[in-house]
């Protein structure tokens, strides 16, 4: 049985993979988007019990799609993962689950969504 | 526009929203399409006041579209550095050195602004001018009157002569204690104005007082009459009796300092015959102290004489103390002529004692103008290398995930200890290995936030050597601590203070291979605590030691330079400095500088403190 309902928004092909293949041996269903408008879409029609964003995506950036998501959606928990290293701080305030620095080794990532997911964020 | 500067950002790779580099985007037409959290910071403002809006709503150069004017004539892709002022959200106009790029987009043309603070920089310059320019007047005053003669009476030809050996002494110096000690020596010696004792009072402007400074004379009968009868034995000159400062002036105290440092009056009218006389500008003669109302019981018990003459120092502005002088242990009457004399030196003293005043503010403002520009330069440095290593790193780290992640999801189909999978692992740990060097590189440029706690600066340095207490035994390094005590405690962010601290240390065991002592010292320094670490190693080489807080300068095959760096960076963001000194064969000892907390501990609660 699934675990979850997982959108993933990710523009690096590899990547995507990457996660895709780690997230659903760890018992996750996965959905994908390529950039901030697609996932603003599918969350809508298919709504996800998490999102993994990226930051530099094509057409609406990460940062932009949180704001819109959380300002729809506040209770969705969300969880920035990005190569770049300096924003941390500003956007957990801003309301994302957690911000990950991409990293080859994902346990902090399936940790981060078992946190999210196994206790559903309070109202 | 807003989904065209959404996209910019998106294609240059970052948003503009949450960069701490204060930055404007600017559209052709002159409107604010998106402004960083650091351009925010620094002008105050937010979405009401800065996005949508014309530039000219926050610029307050001459006319309102100059600044729109200048950036137009930038060629595309051109880059220029240009001045400007800017009115931030709270109305202060505030100067900037502007670093505008002009952009093309999608046919459209847009600039970037990235603002760097002038108004420090500018002020000081400003306020140096000022002092150069009153120094130069002071010294052009004081030419004009050595080589005029004194106004005087019948007997100018002696008085020119001494006063003008004090005032040609007076110009050789501006220090302060020098200028003090020539003044007294002029009043004592047998060849000047040949009082017995004399005394210096000064204004202490701020606790509204005058307070004695300095005393030139003999302590008591015995002293005077072996001091004469010695003196009627040479021929001296005021200039032999000048030279002989450095004999006389021991341990930075003149014999009669102490006499006349415990007279202290308030600068209230009727207070005292000294203050009086400073008040008034006049000189006076006190023929009777004992029975004299003019003269306090206070002023009396210290002088401990009968007779004296008190002449203000005062210059064109203001009164900045008195001259005292006595005939003690001689029994001679003071003169009008003496009285005189004793004015016409003090109007001199006053000049020379002003003038080396405004020589130690320029010097005050000349080191604090240094300060800021080096930390303009440093910031600068940073911010620039600051977002090449961001992007560079995040160019990086992409690919690395993707070989790193993989690695490990094949490593996991792998048979444990096959050659492949040890192969795998190669890959996987050196993956892990580049993502660690981008982390440290990262750390250096990345937003610092403080976890500000009090703590005890004692405790921290124990900490950290009992951490590092195995590498200390290994390399047989002595450790000596001097720590003052009760020191107050710092509002600090221990994890950052703690790391710098460890980075100091080993340092030290690096720069003590075959085994020497540490000195740990800490000490409270004015609104500071000094912490030093100091190693008695070899030494660092005067080049070496210039860069050695420049970020990616190492000496060592391993690491990249960043270590110290990083201390600064972290000391510079709790409000301190670090230092080096070294000197080859010696040792080399860090100083660190943390500011005491403007609250002490136990007063508030930290929280509310940040």
């Amino acid at each position: 049985m699934s675990k979850g309902k997982i959108l993933l928004v990710e523009d690096n092909d590899h990547q995507r993979m990457l996660y895709r293949e780690e997230l659903e041996q760890q018992g996750y269903d996965v959905d994908i988007a390529l950039d901030g408008d697609n996932a603003l879409a599918k969350v809508e029609s298919q709504p996800p019990d998490l999102v993994i964003l990226d930051i530099e995506l094509p057409n609406r950036d990460g940062i932009e799609t949180m704001r819109k998501l959380l300002n729809d959606y506040p209770n969705l928990p969300i969880i920035l993962n990005s190569a770049y290293a300096h924003y941390k701080s500003n956007f957990i305030s801003w309301g994302a689950q957690a911000y990950l620095i991409k990293s080859s080794d994902l346990s902090q990532l399936v940790e981060e969504v078992n946190k999210a997911l196994g206790k559903p964020k309070e109202k | 526009m807003e989904s065209l500067s959404g996209s910019l950002s998106a294609a240059a790779g970052w948003s503009l929203l949450t960069c701490d580099v204060p930055l404007l985007l600017v559209s052709a037409e002159g409107e604010i399409l998106e402004f960083s959290l650091g351009a925010e910071r620094l002008l105050a403002g937010d979405e009401e006041t800065l996005k949508g809006k014309p530039l000219h709503h926050i610029y307050a150069g001459e006319h309102p579209y100059d600044l729109l004017d200048r950036l137009h004539t930038l060629k595309e892709n051109g880059v220029r550095r240009l001045s400007a002022q800017f009115r931030s959200g709270r109305g202060e106009v505030s100067s900037f050195q502007v670093i505008a790029r002009r952009l093309v987009w999608n046919e459209s043309t847009l600039f970037l602004l990235t603002l760097v603070d002038q108004t420090a920089v500018a002020q000081m310059k400003k306020e140096v001018a000022r002092l150069k320019k009153e120094l130069d007047l002071a010294y052009q005053r004081l030419d004009k009157m050595a080589s005029q003669p004194p106004p005087g009476g019948a007997d100018t030809q002696i008085e020119m002569a001494v006063l003008h050996q004090a005032i040609r002494a007076l110009l050789t110096t501006i220090d302060l204690d020098r200028i003090l000690y020539i003044v007294l020596t002029s009043v004592t010696a047998h060849p000047a104005l040949g009082f017995s004792r004399a005394f210096l009072l000064l204004v202490d402007e701020k606790n509204g007082k005058l307070a004695g400074k300095m005393g030139v004379g003999p302590r008591n009968a015995e002293e005077a009459f072996r001091i004469w009868h010695e003196l009627s034995q040479t021929n001296w000159g005021l200039e032999e009796f000048l030279n002989q400062h450095d004999t006389v002036y021991k341990d930075g105290e003149l014999p009669l300092d102490s006499v006349i440092r415990r007279y202290q009056q308030p600068l209230t009218p009727g207070a005292d015959v000294l203050v009086d006389a400073l008040l008034s500008g006049e000189a006076v003669q006190v023929m009777n102290a004992v029975n004299d109302p003019r003269v306090s019981p206070e002023c009396l018990e210290i002088l401990a004489c009968n007779q004296f003459a008190v002449a203000p120092l005062v210059t064109q502005e203001k009164a900045v103390g008195v001259l005292v002088a006595d005939n003690l242990y001689k029994d001679q009457t003071i003169t009008a002529w003496h009285l005189r004399l004793l004015n016409l030196l003090a109007g001199h003293a006053a000049m020379a004692l002003q003038n080396a005043a405004m020589y130690t503010s320029l010097q005050e403002s000349m080191a604090k103008l240094q300060k800021v520009q080096t930390q303009l330069i440093q910031a600068e440095r940073l911010s620039a290398i600051g977002q090449m290593t961001a992007k560079v790193a995040h160019e990086i780290r992409n690919p690395l995930v993707t070989i790193g992640g993989f690695a490990r999801s094949i490593l996991k189909g792998l048979a444990p200890k096959s050659t492949q999978a040890r192969k795998c692992s190669i890959i996987v740990d050196e993956t892990m290995r580049l993502e660690e060097i981008l982390q440290c590189l990262l750390d250096f440029t990345r937003q610092r936030e403080l976890n500000l706690e009090y703590c005890r600066i004692e405790t921290l340095l124990e900490r950290v050597c009992s951490l590092l207490w195995d590498e200390l035994q290994t390399h047989r390094i002595q450790v000596r601590r001097q720590i003052q005590k009760d020191l107050p405690e710092l509002l600090l962010d221990v994890n950052k203070i703690e790391q710098i601290l460890i980075n100091l240390v080993k340092n030290a065991l690096e720069a003590m291979k075959s085994g020497g002592t540490m000195t740990l010292s800490a000490d409270l320094q004015g609104e500071f605590v000094s912490v030093k670490v100091a190693d008695t190693g070899e030494g660092v080489p005067p080049d070496i030691l210039g860069n050695i807080f420049n970020p990616f300068f190492t000496t060592k095959s391993e690491g990249f330079g960043l270590g110290l760096a990083i201390c600064r960076t972290y000391i510079y963001d709790h409000g301190g400095n670090i230092s080096v000194r070294s000197q080859a064969g010696a040792g080399t000892e860090f100083d660190v500088l943390l500011p005491l907390p403007s609250v002490p501990a136990g007063e508030s609660d930290p929280a509310t403190l940040i």
